[in-house]
């Protein structure tokens, strides 16, 4: 018994290959084909008929649904805001960390992104609501709370740090006991990822593990991460020659002010090969280390530091930021925000040291003296985005400077000769202020001359659409 | 003007022939040329003149009989291109059979235009625009589905060649070999369906022909229970114009008249009176999971075979793995379908508690589904 499918492959075979297939066709289709002009055409509309309806595809083995995409603990945008949240990334086309900001500053405001929107790639920099996300079709979702030992390799990497860091802030002994029997199984980059998470709460129970690293681990990185630790505890190791050399390359004075009032800054170089090694130096010695070879307390440094130029600045303060005390890197923050003579991009490693609040706390410091692409600011305000006041905002810098280059553009003969600043300038104000900033932004720089169907509004306009979310 | 110069004897003052003034009569006026000025008509304007009713021309029995004449010379000419034109396209399939259909495979590109500009002479613009999309169209499937794709295809036209010749004046029929009803004619045909109801925009497939025109088609839901279940508006307009912004967007539910242009299973439709729109959207009509999704393709299969695609609502189902296809299967695992279109990853876990889709025999392509997500679109 021939059944239909077979007759419509054995006539699709011979027309494959070229001539009449009515040889191949049931006796009843030939017969009805027969009775034309054009036998041949007429087998090929009944053939073409009798595919269309009379068969189906069918799958060659069972079919495997693909895993549910997981919901988040907090919403996805409401439809009302979808639109304006996909114009920016049609319109803005915002780059992967500018990506990452906007579903910060989403979470803060209690939201995540609709899956239809916008698909974070790398869930790697995104806040922990979006853990779920991360390779939901390789695996079934899991309790972020359930991280243990035992259930370590169910994690997917950046899930075990979100974990992680929650563990160590509730429990830091059970977070460091956790890493001292798992880590040494990741690659280095995910150890090195998860032996940060010791930054938390870093204290003296800590140092037996860091030693242990520092002696055993097979990444440099993750040696030099154990060493700055041990040295943030003033636990640093013999550091050779390297802290006196260091000590020479710098020159003690006293105050002119306040006589009693030590001053170090450093010395004035000839040679570039004197300059990369002392570079060389900053990298390698301990503020603890250096105080030692100076005979000083290393507030004493910190206090008498006198600030030069950005290139010493910026190795003076690398150094503090990776083996200076909490207290160390707080007073150096301050005293740099109190003189107003440092450019604010040097000191990105020292605003990653301060907590988000200290961080918020220096932020109208900050804010006065930033007038560039407000990096600055956004490192102070990372973990409180769309939370700036009108009244922090409109005493920026930033925003004084913003209305005066939109003015400028106005008059201008050149449509968009600021764009390059404006957008990603404002980009991130669209991200610090709260709804009421944001809505009287928006009237500013329009009123400053800015059209307000201009795309570089976007994310203002956004941010004063999106209510507050329950969970902030 | 050199000979002139030499010895003006030969150019003497003359009148001007008959030959140049019929040539400055034909010469196009530009802008730069001196307009000669009216010829006075010994008359100064005057508003009641203006005003006054011109008296009717009367008929000219002879003049409207030389344009009947005409009308029916053309209309003569016009059927015998269409029967040469058809003619012509039978002995070609009948060749591409006798040949070969993997030959037709490695060259049908070449093959279909050259086809293609054989209808377009024979006034067939329709067939031709549908023969000069096979390629594209057979190429966007997997090896062994393309020689299917083909025969589908060709046999479809062949069954539609026959019913032409049945009934030529069969607009529907008229509309799939030469051209299309305008506009204003099809609002005053009196046999079009005119459905006022409720519509929500369920899809849009647009794609540039190789014509270059943009095929724009908009695919909507009747949301109440009288008239045609679906629709399609469909809109060409050169690629170069970049693109269009379209009367209706994604996702809208709009109280409208569409009328539907005659046909046996009417689909095809252009938007008539727009309405308020209703306050609260309508759901979309239940669907019960043991019914046939695609019942209504076969229906229109049965008093249309010639066409392609038809439009289906699926009950609740999944996107599922085949190997490296991508398929729907409902719910209860009773039906699957493979799915052209396949899915971003992230969309692909969906729960697509009711989902619109064409189908056009071999595949499923899904324009937009209810999901846990909410609505979603599935095509870009």
């Amino acid at each position: 018994m021939v059944d239909l499918s077979q007759f419509v492959e054995r006539i699709q075979s011979r027309w494959m290959v070229g001539g009449s297939a009515q040889e191949q066709a049931p006796e009843a289709w030939r017969s009805l084909a027969s009775q034309t002009d054009n036998p041949d055409l007429s087998l090929l509309a009944l053939v073409a008929q009798a595919a269309q309806v009379g068969l189906r595809p069918a799958p060659a083995k069972d079919l495997q649904p693909y895993p549910s995409l997981p919901k988040l603990d907090l919403p996805p945008v409401s439809d009302a805001q979808r639109g304006l949240f996909r114009r920016i990334f049609l319109l803005v086309k915002p780059t992967r960390e500018q990506s990452d900001l906007l579903l910060s500053f989403l979470a803060a405001r209690g939201f995540t992104s609709h899956p239809a929107d916008f698909m974070p790639a790398n869930m790697e920099n995104l806040p922990a609501c979006y853990a779920p996300w991360e390779q939901w079709s390789e695996r079934q979702e899991a309790d972020l709370s359930e991280l243990s030992a035992t259930s370590w390799d169910d994690f997917m990497p950046s899930e075990r740090v979100h974990a992680l860091r929650q563990i160590r802030l509730n429990n830091p002994s059970a977070a460091r006991d956790m890493l001292v029997e798992k880590a040494a199984e990741l690659p280095a980059e995910q150890r090195l990822r998860a032996v940060q998470v010791l930054e938390i709460g870093l204290g003296p129970n800590d140092a037996p593990h860091l030693n242990k690293l520092l002696e055993t681990d097979r990444s440099g990185k993750v040696k030099a991460l154990a060493q700055s630790y041990l040295a943030r505890l003033g636990l640093q190791q013999d550091e050779g020659d390297a802290v006196s050399e260091l000590a020479d390359f710098l020159e003690l004075g006293k105050s002119w002010i306040i006589r009693r009032k030590v001053t170090v800054r450093p010395k004035k170089l000839k040679t570039s090969a004197q300059h990369k090694r002392r570079a060389d130096l900053f990298e390698a010695v301990s503020l603890n280390g250096l105080a030692t070879a100076l005979e000083l307390a290393p507030d004493i440094i910190i206090a008498g530091w006198q600030f030069s130029n950005q290139r010493e600045d910026r190795e003076f303060f690398d150094m503090v930021a990776r083996t200076g005390s909490d207290d160390a890197v707080r007073s150096l923050m301050d005293r740099i925000l109190e003189s107003g003579e440092v450019q604010l991009h040097v000191i990105g490693s020292l605003l990653d040291r301060l907590t988000p609040a200290d961080r918020w706390a220096r932020l109208p410091a900050i804010m006065k003296q930033d007038d560039e692409l407000m990096e600055a600011v956004l490192a102070c305000a990372r973990h409180r985005l769309g939370d700036l006041s009108l009244d922090v905002l409109s005493k920026s810098l930033q925003v004084k400077s913003l209305i005066a280059k939109i003015k400028e553009q106005a008059k201008s003969d050149k449509a968009g000769a600021y764009d390059h600043v404006l957008r990603p300038s404002l980009f991130i104000l669209g991200l610090l202020a709260d709804p009421q900033a944001a809505t009287a932004l928006i009237d500013t720089f329009i009123e400053a001359g800015l059209s307000r169907a201009d795309a570089a509004l976007l994310v203002l306009q956004f941010n004063a659409a999106l209510p507050s979310g329950d969970i902030k | 003007m050199w000979m002139y110069v030499d010895d003006p004897v030969p150019f003497q003052p003359a009148e001007t022939p008959d030959w140049v003034s019929d040539w400055l009569g034909r010469r196009r006026t530009t802008a730069s040329a001196p307009k000669s000025a009216p010829p006075n008509s010994g008359e100064d304007k005057s508003l009641t003149a203006a005003m006054r009713t011109e008296p009717e021309k009367p008929n000219d029995p002879k003049a409207e009989a030389r344009k009947k004449a005409a009308a029916e010379k053309r209309a003569q000419e016009t059927e015998a291109a269409l029967k040469g034109a058809a003619d012509d396209l039978e002995q070609w399939i009948g060749d591409q059979l006798r040949t070969g259909l993997s030959a037709f495979l490695e060259d049908m590109t070449d093959r279909c235009r050259a086809i293609a500009a054989r209808l377009v002479d024979g006034k067939a613009q329709a067939l031709a625009s549908r023969l000069d999309e096979l390629p594209a169209l057979a190429l966007a499937y997997p090896g062994e589905e393309r020689m299917q794709l083909v025969v589908r295809e060709l046999g479809k036209i062949v069954l539609l060649l026959a019913a032409w010749r049945q009934s030529p004046a069969d607009p529907e029929l008229r509309r799939m070999i030469a051209t299309s009803e305008t506009r204003d004619s099809l609002f005053e045909n009196p046999n079009a369906q005119k459905v006022t109801s409720v519509w929500e925009v369920v899809g849009e497939d647009i794609s540039t022909r190789r014509d270059g025109m943009v095929s724009q088609a908009t695919w909507l839901m009747n949301l109440q229970s009288s008239g045609p279940r679906f629709a399609v508006l469909l809109d060409f307009f050169p690629a170069s114009l970049g693109k269009r912004s379209s009367a209706v967007v994604m996702g809208e539910q709009l109280h409208a008249e569409l009328v539907f242009y005659p046909a046996s299973h009417p689909l095809r439709a252009v938007l008539g009176e727009r309405k308020s729109a209703p306050d609260t959207p309508l759901p979309w009509p239940e669907i019960e999971l043991q019914s046939d999704p695609l019942q209504s393709f076969l229906e229109i299969q049965d008093v249309a075979p010639w066409t392609g695609v038809a439009p289906a609502v699926l009950p609740e189902g999944r996107y599922c793995k085949n190997g490296p296809e991508t398929w729907w299967q409902s719910v209860d695992g009773q039906i699957a379908l493979p799915v052209k279109n396949a899915p971003d990853p992230h969309t692909a876990g969906f729960q697509l508690q009711s989902s619109f889709g064409l189908w056009d025999g071999l595949r499923l392509t899904l324009l937009c589904a209810r999901t846990n997500w909410g609505r979603v679109q599935l095509n870009g």
